[in-house]
């Protein structure tokens, strides 16, 4: 057997397929040939340390930690998930809302001719407000004019009556002076007598 | 409690989370081990591991049960693994040993002795091509058929055979090249 062979058998050995005569096949030329001997003993104590190498223990924690990461992840995908319906539903109901108003509630007004009365109403009460300012604005001239007048008049008649109190006052001081000059021609005529 | 994957799987569809905790517990064990083997090192590869299973959760309504689940869930594991693999290219990363069973058979030089003699797989798994490596764990350490390791890589049959050859011979060279280098250590040391 050809040195080549037996490379494939070294290979069909580790692949754990080989006949028991394949297994003498190959112990047989390893005897004879010290290369392929070498080959298979080095390679054999490579793969033996590789499948003696220990399984290890998984830390501790392991699953609940993976457990609460699922759910953390869940919970924020079922949070964006109801933002996401959230904003289509008020999106729906904005465009909902737009469609009833440009093809039922407008066409409805323009229709019923709400519209033209709720126009005259405005401009009644427009002009309504507008009559009633100029209104208010012309009493009030009105009357300041008036209290304008009735000051003067007051002023005149306050007048007119201070002068009269002088005037009776005056005169009255007359007549007190008149009366004691005719007291004292008196006095003097009878002491004369 | 003894549900097949399918029954669980169907579960965990249904909406019940904890259903997928019975899963994990079936799983994790090689699911961690072929990120450690891969990775080298215990923190990458529990990240690794925990990465995958989150990817098996949200991807289940795509899992085709033709395959055993074992198989798809270590297809999701190894391209993680060649992922971060790839990412890390200029990175150097301690190796952990992963020792960790004692039998309490050993002499404490015999357990000092195979702990460095695993060190020194790790260190040479480590070394080999990323394409190769993968293929070396499957067969060698999680025992995995042709067919598995086929429905794993995607690659076709001659690939996986060719590609765990070429593996295997690296792997001997590397440990042969690190045992010489010990010696002569080993030799200078007497010196």
């Amino acid at each position: 057997m050809q040195c080549r062979e037996t490379n494939d058998l070294i290979m069909k050995y580790f692949d754990h397929d080989i006949s028991e005569l394949e297994i003498e096949m190959l112990l047989k030329h390893n005897e004879k040939c010290p290369g392929c001997a070498l080959e298979f003993d080095a390679m054999k104590e490579a793969l033996s340390a590789l499948e003696e190498l220990p399984l290890l223990e998984v830390p501790e924690g392991f699953e609940a930690k993976v457990l609460e990461s699922i759910r953390m992840r869940d919970a924020a995908v079922n949070h964006a998930q109801s933002l996401v319906f959230w904003l289509i539903g008020i999106l729906g109901l904005i465009i909902f809302a737009c469609n009833m108003m440009s093809f039922v509630i407008i066409p409805y007004i323009r229709d019923s001719g709400i519209l033209l009365i709720a126009q005259n109403v405005i401009i009644y009460a427009v002009t309504g407000v507008l009559e009633l300012l100029r209104e208010a604005l012309v009493t009030l001239s009105l009357s300041v004019g008036k209290l304008l007048i009735l000051r003067n008049v007051l002023l005149r008649d306050y007048m007119d009556a201070v002068m009269m109190v002088v005037f009776a006052f005056v005169g009255m001081n007359l007549l007190l002076i008149s009366k004691l000059k005719l007291q004292e021609d008196w006095e003097g005529l009878r002491n004369e007598f | 409690m003894n549900a097949s994957d399918i029954e669980i799987i169907n579960r965990c569809l249904g909406g019940e989370v904890d259903a997928f905790g019975t899963l994990i517990e079936r799983y994790k064990r090689a699911i961690f081990n072929t990120a450690f083997r891969m990775m080298g090192n215990r923190e990458e590869a529990e990240d690794i591991s925990q990465e995958a299973f989150i990817r098996i959760y949200n991807s289940l309504s795509r899992y085709n049960p033709e395959y055993k689940f074992m198989t798809w869930a270590l297809k999701i594991t190894t391209n993680l693994c060649l992922d971060n693999l790839r990412k890390r290219k200029a990175e150097t990363v301690p190796i952990d040993d992963g020792f960790e069973l004692k039998d309490g058979k050993d002499t404490p030089e015999e357990e000092y002795i195979r702990k460095e003699n695993q060190l020194r797989v790790q260190k040479a798994i480590n070394q080999l091509p990323d394409k190769y490596k993968e293929f070396l764990i499957l067969f060698h350490h999680q025992n995995l058929s042709y067919q598995e390791i086929m429905d794993i890589t995607g690659e076709s049959l001659t690939i996986v055979k060719n590609r765990l050859y070429r593996a295997r011979q690296m792997l001997k060279e590397t440990l042969m090249h690190s045992e010489k280098e010990d010696d002569a250590y080993a030799v200078q040391g007497n010196k």
